[in-house]
């Protein structure tokens, strides 16, 4: 597979916004040596901060990456974006398709406004993880997003839809007015989870979270073996939704609340 | 030109553009998988009457299917789109939700998408709940046996069918296994299906009838009975004519289809009493598609 490989040549002393570099139709590797960038004060070529290589694709492999560069990935929709090390704020803001993996964390703003595309991260989140972008009424529109490590507080704001695994810890606010979607967190959740939810779908492990809901009948869910597997093939990894038995949560007293709860035992 | 000793005749079958869907059906086991798929694709051997030709292309594995149950690939192969659109509808609302454990999904991807489940998720009377899987759209139907799963749209393409080839041989006995022998070498072969009942249909027919409300009638060419009376196609030592019809998503599933059921029934043991391979047409004048037998089973 072809891919454009960028290499930070040194280390970042300003945020650098990156968000116009992947997004252009460029003809050869010397168009892309001289795409210009806001770096401090200057404007300068990408060739003084990058060492460029590879061929002009829409495979892009970012090297020795760092948490500086921001807008990684906004309004993606070519094949694939792959980082090694940190990333900064709004990585895959608004992205429309591809695929982007991080090996390494992410700031703030991570995914807001997400409309499709797939997003694996290996570390962790900062804040404001798939948050609504202020020009939107909506957070994550669609896509499907994996995160290996913990998230920061106030994710997944006005979610529309899509899918979200996380297999670490959340924190606060998380998941507030969320419209619909479906969402597995594997690991603690903090305090004001799921403010005024209207619908969803959650796969957790915490019982407290149930307290408002009326435990379902026991029954075959059909839904349930599917979306395993799919949580299965998308993670690469058995065991990330494993349980011996679970136990489905609708119906919350607050009428105007229509998701429902699938708590693994 | 013989095969295995068994003459073919230098002709050809006739088949025509048609528009194909795939879907996967699975349920608990493979009971209840089979009973679903058999209902699905019963009454749909020919577009002459039933509307769309459908068939099992394969079992599949618990690895191989979205939901990792058992599970079945079927086909359906209609004349054009609204039809098939119809037809797919009807049958997996009748056929599949109606059986218990099953669950639905699309087995083709594609631009040109029809309904699956699109407008079955009414039944839910607004409790099914939609769900955005992997950039797909899936209806959760609450029913009586838990919920009903079913993939939003799938993909319709072109496809090709009536490919096929007819067995001359001594007697109905060695015709029928033959047959068997064809079939079954076929039963799994990808992106074919042979609608008919067993894979084998004994009434091939022409175009048009002595009686003008009648659009299609028996092959009088083929039919051993009237080896006298008609423009008999037949020699003297043929007692009975079978004929296997393939339709396929592509000309090459057809070919290797053809092949490979052909070469399977020449090697069987009384294939002396197998007196030729031919294949019906209509003078080459209504199908796009030429399958000529001797190129193929060179």
């Amino acid at each position: 597979m072809k891919s454009l490989i960028f290499s930070l040549k040194k280390k970042l002393k300003y945020r650098l916004d990156v968000s116009k570099l992947y997004n252009c139709n460029y003809k050869n590797l010397q168009e892309v040596k001289k795409f210009k960038l806001n770096y401090g004060k200057n404007i300068i070529n990408a060739s003084e901060l990058f060492s460029i290589s590879g061929n002009v694709s829409s495979n892009i492999v970012i090297k020795s990456s760092s948490e500086l560069l921001d807008n990684v990935g906004k309004d993606f929709q070519g094949e694939s974006i792959t980082i090694y090390g940190n990333v900064g704020n709004n990585l895959g803001q608004e992205m429309k398709s591809g695929c982007i993996t991080v090996h390494g964390n992410t700031l703030d703003y991570t995914a807001s406004g997400i409309k499709g595309g797939v997003i694996h991260i290996m570390g962790n989140v900062g804040d404001y993880f798939c948050a609504k972008p202020n020009h939107a009424n909506e957070g994550m529109k669609n896509g499907t997003i994996y995160i290996r490590g913990n998230c920061g507080d106030f994710g997944l704001r006005r979610m529309r839809r899509g899918m979200v695994i996380i297999n670490g810890d959340v924190g606060k606010n998380f998941c507030s007015e969320m419209i619909s979607g479906t969402i597995l967190i594997n690991g603690k959740i903090g305090n004001d989870f799921g403010k005024k939810i209207k619908r969803g779908t959650f796969i957790l492990r915490k019982k407290e979270l149930t307290k408002d809901y009326i435990k379902s009948n026991n029954c075959n869910y059909n839904f349930f073996p599917f979306l395993k597997k799919n949580v299965c093939s998308i993670t690469n990894n058995e065991r990330i939704m494993s349980y011996k038995y679970f136990e489905r949560y609708s119906s919350n007293k607050d009428e105007s609340n229509l998701s429902e709860i699938f708590l693994l035992h | 030109m013989y095969l295995n000793r068994v003459f073919i005749h230098n002709t050809f079958a006739e088949a025509f553009n048609m528009k194909a869907c795939r879907i996967i059906v699975t349920a608990d086991n493979d009971k209840w998988a089979k009973n679903a798929v058999n209902s699905l694709t019963g009454f749909a051997t020919s577009v002459i009457a039933c509307g769309v030709e459908a068939g099992i292309e394969c079992k599949l594995k618990k690895s191989e299917t979205p939901d990792g149950r058992q599970g079945y690939s079927v086909l359906l192969f209609s004349m054009s789109r609204g039809e098939l659109e119809k037809q797919l509808e009807t049958r997996v609302g009748q056929c599949i939700l109606t059986c218990p454990t099953t669950a639905v999904f699309s087995g083709l991807d594609g631009e040109d998408m029809i309904p699956l489940g699109k407008n079955l998720r009414y039944f839910g009377d607004g409790y099914q709940i939609s769900k955005q899987i992997d950039g797909k759209r899936f209806w959760r139907i609450p029913v009586m046996d838990g919920e009903f799963l079913c993939e939003e749209k799938t993909a319709r393409i072109p496809a090709i069918g009536g490919g096929n080839f007819l067995v001359l041989a001594k007697d109905r006995d060695v015709c029928l296994k033959a047959c068997e022998i064809a079939i079954e070498s076929i039963k799994n072969h990808p992106n074919v299906i042979t609608p008919f009942p067993g894979g084998v249909v004994r009434s091939g027919s022409k175009v048009g009838s002595k009686y003008k409300f009648l659009i299609a009638s028996t092959n009088d060419e083929f039919c051993p009975t009237l080896k006298t009376s008609a423009n008999t196609q037949l020699g003297s030592n043929v007692g009975c004519v079978m004929e296997i019809v393939i339709n396929g998503l592509e000309r090459k599933d057809i070919e290797n289809a053809m092949k490979t059921a052909i070469s399977a029934l020449t090697k069987m043991k009384s294939n002396k009493d197998i007196v030729g391979i031919s294949a019906g047409n209509y003078g080459g004048k209504l199908g796009q598609h030429h399958f000529k037998l001797r190129k193929i089973l060179k």
